[in-house]
């Protein structure tokens, strides 16, 4: 035994080292794992399509290659849903703001507006706050599945009441969801 | 003193423009040492290139988050140790094997032939003789017989505790002896 490691002498003495690289195989490990972060980095610019600018490296060229210079053409980045809509959001609400005084006017003036099958439009219905919450509870009313039982109940006897009070079509407003 | 010059490539890895010169600094410092670490667990030297790769991209990425509570050889070799057993998953996974040590067996069939493989009989025997081993077994048995790390720094680097790490050892020179004695 040896006393040294507790290593029975079946186990040979600490040989040298058996395995071998190939020649030079040290010098240039570095070399091309900088190639290798290099190359996934420029894959990355790639895929988030970040525009590449002058400021940014210049990568070597690969062997045999051009020179890659990451000032590419300038590409128009997409700047995002909410302000490409905007425009059209302010209109809407422009129109929707209009048309919703031209009908309370015409309403406290000459009563139209109420349909009659007691239909109310959704401009008023919105404006009211009514619309929103009633669609939650036409949500509610249209629940299916094993819960169906519990939504019913969590909202019935409230539910029912507003709508008989209100004499607001659910089906109306379930065509407006 | 150890210390200095993992401190300057620390601090020259945050300085802006200077993170290759660093990576540089680190890779020169320890890839052989590190390579020879994944390599006695792969054994294949093209899988040892995989995951010596690997690591030092891991290292790349993740340098500038280093917090310095081991030091950083402990930090790149626990790095390294990880890679090489997820290399060794990932080629067990495409050998389809439903023995556990399929692949071991056939890297000790393959490794008297291996042209990376300068041994004599003997040191033959003796790693066919690892290669049985379970994985933690040889890497823990790697450590202590080659490596001559001592328990403590095993315990930090395999986050094992010291007790295991030195019941692990005995198994796996118990193993070895079976195995060569023809048991």
């Amino acid at each position: 035994m040896n006393p040294k490691k507790n290593i029975p002498n079946i186990i040979p003495p600490k040989p040298e080292n058996p395995f071998r690289v190939p020649e030079g195989y040290f010098d240039d490990v570095q070399k091309r794992v900088m190639e290798r972060i290099r190359s996934e980095e420029q894959e990355q610019l790639e895929k988030t399509g970040r525009q590449v600018t002058g400021t940014d490296r210049i990568i070597p060229p690969a062997e045999g290659g051009n020179q890659e210079s990451e000032k590419a053409p300038h590409r128009e980045v997409p700047r995002g849903r909410k302000i490409y809509l905007q425009p059209y959001l302010t209109l809407a609400a422009a129109i929707s703001g209009v048309a919703l005084v031209v009908y309370i006017v015409l309403q406290s003036v000459t009563g139209i507006g109420a349909g009659d099958d007691n239909t109310y439009d959704i401009a008023t219905l919105d404006r009211a706050g009514v619309f929103q919450d009633e669609s939650i509870l036409a949500e509610a009313y249209t629940e299916t599945g094993e819960d169906e039982d519990a939504v019913y109940s969590e909202w019935d006897e409230e539910a029912i009441t507003y709508l008989a009070s209100n004499e607001v079509d659910l089906i109306h407003l379930l065509d407006n969801n | 003193m150890a210390d200095n010059p993992d401190r300057k490539i620390l601090e020259l890895f945050r300085q802006n423009g200077q993170k290759e010169a660093a990576f540089n600094l680190l890779a020169d410092a320890y890839s052989e040492r590190l390579y020879w670490h994944i390599r006695r667990i792969v054994i294949d030297h093209e899988d040892a290139d995989d995951a010596l790769q690997n690591t030092l991209l891991k290292v790349w990425k993740n340098l500038e988050n280093f917090r310095a509570e081991s030091g950083l050889f402990t930090w790149l070799f626990r790095i390294a140790t990880n890679e090489s057993l997820s290399l060794i998953k990932d080629r067990k996974k495409h050998l389809h094997n439903s023995e556990d040590q399929g692949y071991e067996n056939s890297l000790a069939e393959t490794l008297a032939t291996d042209p990376w493989f300068d041994g004599d009989e003997v040191q033959l025997k003796l790693q066919q003789a690892i290669l049985s081993l379970p994985e933690k077994q040889r890497l823990v048995f790697n450590l202590k017989y080659f490596e001559e790390m001592k328990y403590e720094d095993m315990s930090e680097t395999l986050q094992t505790s010291v007790g295991a790490l030195k019941a692990s050892y005995h198994h796996a020179v118990k193993k070895i002896e079976k195995h060569l004695t023809g048991e």
